[in-house]
């Protein structure tokens, strides 16, 4: 277990909860950087043909998708007519009746107008190597994506985004921050990261049956920094400090920055919203981790798939639109990542099974909006009958830590030339 | 028994006769930072009943420091012998109402009410392992009495064969629609299940030694145990099952069953593992691919190491690793296999070097405070008993009908990852639950029953509860940890002080560690 900023903390002894009464918002001044990434899983392998449809090769997607003739409602094809309203060039002041090159799912019309903003970049063809892409794991392309690495018995990998972070200046809650509960991406050899569940309101203790006892309270934080008996115990109390640490900095911001009016629809509203919140209180966390989970769509896709991805970019939508209002969208990045693509062919579930590439996002005032990478043939796939790699996601990812100061070689074990969307 | 007007004492249920006297033995209350190595005889019998069972309370330590964990292990062996009349709180509902089930929580309430009254503890210890590593949901598979009736396969195969269980698991209604092979059908079908039941159910992704390393191919990568077309083949294998829901049947418990649809099982041939399949024709398939693939060569270490992890310690040496897996290789015919391997980790002579070297799961957190100290799961005219479980283990993350993903609540040896400035806090919310249930009206139903602790204890005085709870709950804990429990008790705390030093221990970090 990672316990750095824990670690800082366990060693003040006595003084390890004395932040609790501290109010950190002026913290967020002193950072070195202001750049801020939000990265968003979206879990189980997203179909990333039916998120970007290729129309240069409509032909051949409508005769992958359609197996089988599908039920009402089931078919994984969407027919060009559908796609029209969606269509795309990789030049995005091209409007999507001009459009000939590709289309966002029809559930997509938020994505679509964030493409016309010009800040969103669609890297095509993205996926593990080959040699991952064999085992087709969950688990194995989720570590993967989440630390840079192929990562094969490897225990507890550090992230690329809690590496890039190490050592980066970051306010009293520390650089990191995930509000979906893993912090697989966010631990680095000191960044760690910070787990608040929306609402971010509720971050506190609850004492029970002496809620007002101070008795209790005072108790408890002399437990709290008791030496525990066992190394395990000492990590876990470690994180106890930290969190009895962050609260008054955590529960300042939710009060100040309140975001009443934030539309909250999905769950993934929820993440982002308060993301927004800390991110508008200067909270000086620059890396953020988010979910959204249920993409793995072996059965029945059309009636799964669009509506994630019209709240992806929903979502997406509504957290800009509160960053700017409070002018705090200048320095922020949202990116998508995805275990791995679905197969080209449907299966007689009328869903997909796991495949290979797909496409990531890339989001934000500082994006250099357009379609990067090359989509991947229809017609020629890998061994296993997949999407061909187009961009090693490494790739992807170096752009994005460059772009936060950082230096991707160490982090990702070798060097990759800029894909150029930010 | 039913729950309406019942009203159950845990503590009535687990302690034997014999009680621990007020003041618990010396050597339980001067334990002072030291070496796993020199845990007292009464600690290691604490913390391999922590990892063997939801914990135990202090008579029942004692009890078993006296007799011994190998004669607890020999009557756990044999748990047919042991009565689990009086683990069935509720009767479960025979009827439908309007269509539905009259409670759906009701089939996951009766296996947390299950898993902390059952005298069969290690079988509800090994049915928690094998809910994890074949992790299924509601929220996918729709009917919590399917759900219910796949828990029931899962524990009375908990400490048998794993052959039998991974056949009896696979052909789950609840299994065959969580993992989409329900209806599977034709010659591109669904590949969901083919793929996982490898990947985590039985071999793992890479080819291993005995010893759980991967094998390294001669091209430099790990050799994988299948190839992307003994997935596609392996699904056709599988095709033709479907759950089939009798209309005239209106007993939710009894209403499904999984058939056999012949015109649904692919004809063609079958190729896979690199020769072709004999697969039957006649309703088998299913047993016979999981009957290949139980066998497999890496299911022995990917296996041990994963009782291992969840048991042992979440980084097992190769060593341990490869006397586990040829225990359970040699045991891979016999009725009672993991029993056998269970042992044969217990008996490992770095067993108790990990004591207090994990961390417990939330439902061991739960279960374990209910079990150590007299809980109650009280049954009113709104609630049901242990209805609130529910929400403390989904509060915590691990409500077992609900896995977050097919990976279960956590990767074995990933357990750390539960572990975060969230989940310490919600630890606070949910054990001041249990801990305030009696104080606020009992709007919650699952709480530490002060009067029956006070009658266990036999002492008002508060340097004998605090010697209780220490010795309940963590082993006896620090001098400074004892010093501090003193001072909050005071001479002659009342039920608030003795429920607040409750919820004090329950959110220690040495309450914490496994």
């Amino acid at each position: 277990m990672l316990i750095k900023r824990r670690n800082i903390l366990g060693s003040m002894g006595g003084l390890a909860v004395a932040p609790l009464f501290c109010n950190s918002l002026a913290a967020a001044e002193t950072g070195a950087s202001d750049l801020i990434l939000v990265s968003i899983l979206l879990s189980g392998g997203n179909d990333g043909l039916n998120t970007v449809v290729p129309l240069g090769q409509y032909s051949d997607y409508y005769k992958l998708r359609t197996p089988a003739q599908p039920p009402p409602g089931l078919n994984m094809a969407y027919a060009e007519s559908d796609l029209a309203l969606l269509a795309f060039n990789s030049d995005p002041s091209v409007p999507p009746l001009q459009a000939t090159e590709y289309a966002f799912a029809p559930s997509m019309l938020a994505m679509r107008d964030l493409y016309t903003s010009g800040k969103l970049a669609v890297i095509a063809g993205v996926s593990l190597p080959l040699a991952e892409i064999n085992a087709l794991s969950h688990a194995n392309a989720t570590m993967d994506w989440l630390t840079g690495q192929i990562n094969i018995g490897v225990v507890e990998p550090p992230g690329w985004l809690g590496l890039t972070l190490d050592g980066a200046a970051a306010g009293t809650l520390g650089a990191t921050a995930s509000l979906s509960g893993s912090t697989q991406l966010l631990v680095g050899n000191t960044a760690e990261g910070l787990v608040i569940n929306p609402p971010m309101d509720y971050f506190g203790i609850s004492y029970g049956v002496s809620d007002s006892t101070q008795k209790l309270q005072s108790a408890f934080k002399k437990i709290g920094v008791l030496p525990a008996l066992s190394p395990t115990g000492l990590a876990d109390q470690a994180t106890l400090q930290t969190a009895l640490a962050d609260i008054s900095a955590v529960q300042a911001i939710a009060k100040h920055e309140k975001a009443q009016n934030y539309p909250l629809e999905s769950w993934l509203d929820y993440q982002l919203r308060d993301i927004g919140r800390l991110i508008v209180g200067g909270a000086g966390i620059r890396g953020y981790f988010a979910e959204q989970g249920g993409y793995d769509t072996h059965y029945q896709q059309e009636l799964y798939q669009p509506t994630l991805l019209s709240q992806l970019g929903q979502s997406i939508v509504n957290f800009y639109e509160y960053l700017a209002a409070a002018g705090a969208s200048q320095n922020v990045v949202i990116m998508t990542m995805s275990d791995f693509g679905r197969t080209p062919h449907a299966n007689l579930d009328f869903g997909s099974d796991h495949g290979a590439a797909t496409v990531s996002f890339v989001f934000g005032d500082m994006v250099k909006g357009g379609v990067y990478g090359t989509y991947p043939s229809l017609k020629q796939f890998d061994p296993n009958g997949n999407l061909k790699l187009q961009v090693d996601f490494r790739n992807v990812l170096s752009d994005l830590i460059v772009w936060m100061g950082g230096n991707p070689t160490p982090i990702l074990g070798q060097t990759y030339p800029s894909l150029g969307f930010l | 028994m039913n729950g309406k007007g019942w009203r159950g004492t845990l503590a009535c249920v687990l302690l034997g006769t014999t009680f621990l006297a007020p003041g618990a033995p010396a050597e339980t209350l001067t334990r002072t930072a030291r070496p796993p190595t020199t845990a007292t005889a009464r600690q290691l019998v604490q913390y391999f009943l922590r990892r063997f069972a939801f914990s135990a309370p202090p008579a029942t330590v004692t009890s078993v420091v006296g007799s011994g964990i190998p004669a607890w292990l020999t009557s756990q062996d044999n748990w047919q012998n042991l009565d689990d009349s009086g683990s069935e709180l509720e009767t479960l509902p025979t009827q439908l109402v309007n269509g539905s089930l009259p409670d759906p929580n009701i089939f996951e309430r009766a296996v947390y009410q299950h898993m902390i009254l059952t005298p069969r503890q290690l079988q509800a210890k090994l049915e928690l392992h094998w809910l994890d590593h074949f992790a299924v949901g509601l929220q996918s598979v729709g009917d919590p009495a399917l759900m219910y009736h796949y828990d029931q396969t899962i524990r009375a195969n908990a400490l048998g064969n794993f052959t039998t269980l991974l056949t009896a698991v696979a052909q789950e209604g609840a299994m065959l629609i969580w993992l989409d092979n329900n209806y599977n059908a034709g010659s591109v079908p669904n590949q969901n299940f083919a793929r996982e039941v490898q990947q985590l159910y039985s071999t793992g992704i890479y080819k291993l030694n005995p010893d759980g390393s991967v094998i390294i191919g001669t091209n430099g990568q790990p050799e994988l145990n299948y190839t992307q077309k003994d997935i596609v083949a392996l699904a056709q294998a599988m095709t033709g099952y479907g759950v089939v829901y009798d209309p005239n049947n209106n007993n939710p418990q009894t209403r499904f069953s999984v058939q056999y649809f012949p015109s649904n099982h692919y004809s063609g041939k079958i190729k896979y593992w690199g020769k072709t399949q004999k697969v039957p024709t006649d309703g088998t398939a299913i047993a016979y691919v999981m009957g290949q693939m139980a066998v497999r060569p890496s299911v022995a270490p990917f296996e041990a190491k994963e009782l291992l992890q969840r048991f042992m310690t979440e980084n097992p040496t190769p060593a341990d690793i490869s006397a586990i897996a040829a225990v359970w290789e040699s045991t891979k015919k016999a009725p009672d296999q993991i029993a056998q391997v269970i042992n044969a980790i217990v008996n490992l002579p770095d067993f108790n070097s990990y004591y207090d070297s994990m961390l417990k799961q939330p439902a061991e957190l739960v279960f374990g405070a209910l079990r150590q100290l007299p809980g109650v799961m009280q049954a009113t005219a709104n609630v049901e008993p242990g209805n609130s479980l529910l929400g403390e283990l989904n509060g915590l993350g691990q409500q077992l009908f609900y896995p977050p993903t097919v990976f279960s609540f956590y990767r074995p040896g990933d357990l750390t990852t539960t572990d975060n400035t969230e989940t310490v806090l919600d630890r606070t919310n949910v054990f001041a639950n249990i801990t305030n249930a009696q104080q606020s009206g009992a709007y919650t139903d699952t709480y530490i029953d002060i009067p029956t602790l006070r009658t266990l204890i036999g002492s008002t005085n508060g340097t004998d509860i605090a010697a209780y709870l220490l010795d309940a709950m963590v082993d006896g804990g620090s001098p400074q940890l004892q010093s501090i429990l003193r001072a909050f008790l005071g001479k002659t705390p009342d039920d608030n002080q003795v429920l607040g030093a409750i919820w004090l221990l329950l959110n220690a970090p040495d309450y914490t560690v496994n």
